[in-house]
């Protein structure tokens, strides 16, 4: 009986070995395909046409018709658009600058155990799933200049109301604190996560060598954590281009003059208001440039960086 | 493996009788330590909660009680706003909209990306980390970066509803993720799996179906509720696609609210709250796995 299956299988693998090869090759591509094929068609075909309508001058209505880098030497000489630029750099600079190290203080408060840690992990995430379009307009409320809660604390305090998001001068400051509000918690859970996959009996024998709790983490924890680290880098550079547009979007429509209009709100502008296809395209790819310029150095940082004990 | 794990046996156990004296020392330290991680956890939590309970506080008010003093605690407990808003056919409407474009959308996503995740982990050979790094390129330049070209490719295209558009691009939208997800799932699931079940006569389709896809449940359920999470909040891709009123979303609807509901902001902050229910349950009820998943693709990298 054994030795009857045994042969039957065995015979069964001779025949099938022959067709193997012609049934892997159909079924990769077709489990391949529906996947890759939504993705060239909606993601790879934008991010070109993106590249070749910047070449063009295109308002939708006439025909397109070709300018070089026309649309790229108007963009360079348009002080907004430096002021776009500026002002994406500032949000995202910021915002990794402020994002990295409180994620990570908070990571460093949450892991371990502790009765209590669990609710206070699932506070701290609440703003990340709570909906944009709520958090945008909750805010918005919230520095509404006549009786937000934001004026109203200040008036606790003795300070005078400040117009918040009516102010050039406040605006970007304001949404950059309501991004930063809705995203650290994501932040919080990759280096928490981060954190408690390092084997205990490293913090240990670390500890035996010095006492002193800054030294284990300087020296031990931190170096452990620079993959974690360079992944909420790139997070926070992608999710801010992303995050900051619609923020703006609905909070500020990139105003007052200009303060708080990302690259991304400006595309939209051209596009939508401007009709100036070509433009907003050749907007498109300046962003997409510093994008990976930017993520491209968080990596490359995050490589570089050596573990020193 | 066991020798290791005695080792690190030895080394808490000397480390707990060389180091009592000293630690009986710094119990004040420890203290203090405690102390200083709680009051931080505290005022970060109240900072992130406080928004949240105050739009909670403020849908319960009416209009003339919050205007008198918008941080003060509801008299008492009216869910007036709330049957307004669900009384409201246009809001409906939004929510019609979401729930037919997500509800397409995840489906799509999921099994789509399963599927490739499986076949680039182990058919493709060396071949699929090209094709994952195609994949991977999306989570470089977010999608609504491109987003002025995009609407003009789905144009061109020819895809006239503006629903549709918003499905097949939240589609690609949630896909470099999932199939990184399926990918790493599937790189773990052993090899030889497959190969029995080939031998068995199974086909590739076959083995995919039979073995690999209920293997396959825990990634399926993650890449689907975190994609809903994504997608029922998604706003600005679908400020850019829809250029139909009858076809908003509910993100898109809500911002339309402030004109609609002039200044009564209550009755905004129960919509508000509304549309957030879905994803609050959702990571309600999946908020371990959720944040297990970080740490499973963000330590690979």
């Amino acid at each position: 009986m054994a030795a009857a299956s045994q042969t039957l299988s065995v015979e069964r693998g001779g025949r099938r070995r022959l067709r193997l090869p012609r049934s892997v090759t159909v079924a990769k591509y077709a489990m391949v395909m529906p996947a890759l094929s939504l993705f060239l068609v909606f993601y790879v075909t934008p991010v070109i046409a993106g590249v070749v309508i910047s070449l063009f001058r295109w308002n939708g209505l006439e025909s397109p018709s070709y300018i070089g880098l026309g649309n790229y030497e108007r963009l360079f000489e348009d002080p907004v658009f430096v002021d776009n630029v500026r002002v994406t750099l500032v949000v995202v600079g910021v915002s990794l600058a402020v994002i990295l190290p409180l994620a990570l203080l908070l990571a460093v408060c949450l892991s371990g155990k502790g009765r209590l840690l669990p609710l206070f992990r699932w506070i701290l995430f609440v703003p990340v799933v709570m909906p944009l379009a709520a958090v945008a307009l909750l805010w918005s409320e919230i520095f509404n200049p006549l009786n937000g809660l934001a004026n109203e604390l200040l008036g606790h305090l003795g300070i005078a109301p400040v117009a918040w998001l009516g102010d050039p001068s406040t605006a970007i400051w304001a949404l950059i604190l309501v991004s930063i509000w809705g995203f650290v918690g994501l932040h919080i859970v990759i280096q928490l996560s981060a954190l408690s996959a390092i084997p205990t009996e490293l913090k240990e024998a670390a500890r035996l060598e010095t006492p002193s709790t800054m030294k284990v983490f300087r020296h031990v924890v931190l170096p452990l954590l620079r993959g974690s680290l360079t992944v909420s880098a790139v997070l926070t550079i992608t999710g801010t281009f992303v995050y900051f547009t619609s923020l703006s979007f609905v909070m500020t429509k990139g105003g007052p003059v200009h303060a708080t209009e990302v690259l991304g709100l400006r595309a939209y502008l051209e596009g939508f208001a401007a009709l100036d296809f070509g433009l907003a395209s050749a907007i498109t790819t300046v962003t997409m440039l510093i994008t990976i310029t930017l993520v491209g150095g968080a990596l490359l940082i995050g490589a570089r960086t050596r573990v020193e004990y | 493996m066991a020798p290791e794990a005695a080792a690190g046996a030895a080394i808490t156990e000397t480390r707990g009788e060389a180091v009592q004296h000293p630690e009986s020392s710094s119990k004040r330290g420890r203290v203090l330590r405690e102390l200083t991680r709680y009051a931080i956890l505290v005022v970060a939590s109240a900072i992130s909660l406080y928004p949240v309970l105050w739009l909670i506080s403020a849908s319960l008010k009416s209009q003339s009680e919050y205007v008198q003093d918008p941080t003060a605690l509801p008299s008492g407990l009216s869910f007036d706003n709330f049957s307004a808003v669900l009384g409201d056919h246009q809001i409906l409407g939004y929510v019609l909209n979401s729930l037919i474009v997500v509800g397409v959308a995840v489906p799509v996503v999921t099994f789509t990306a399963v599927l490739a995740g499986y076949a680039i982990a182990r058919l493709w050979g060396r071949a699929g980390m090209a094709i994952l790094f195609v994949f991977l390129f999306s989570e470089l330049v977010p999608l609504a970066i491109v987003a002025i070209p995009l609407l003009l490719t789905v144009k061109e295209i020819g895809l006239q509803s503006g629903l549709l558009r918003v499905i097949c691009v939240y589609s690609v939208l949630m896909m470099g993720f999932a199939v990184l997800l399926s990918w790493a799932f599937f790189r773990s699931v052993p090899e030889e799996l497959r190969e029995a079940a080939r031998l068995d006569g199974c086909g590739e389709f076959g083995v995919f179906r039979r073995i690999m896809l209920p293997l396959a449940r825990s990634p399926i359920t993650l890449i689907a509720v975190i994609s809903f999470i994504v997608l029922w909040n998604e706003l600005f891709l679908a400020v850019v696609l829809l250029d139909n009123a009858a076809d908003r979303t509910l993100p898109v609807g809500l911002t339309e609210l402030r004109g609609r509901y002039v200044t009564n902001w209550p009755k905004v902050a129960a919509a508000l709250l509304l549309s957030a229910i879905p994803t609050l349950i959702l990571y309600g009820l999946f908020q371990g796995r959720i944040a297990n998943q970080f740490s499973r693709s963000t330590t690979r990298e």
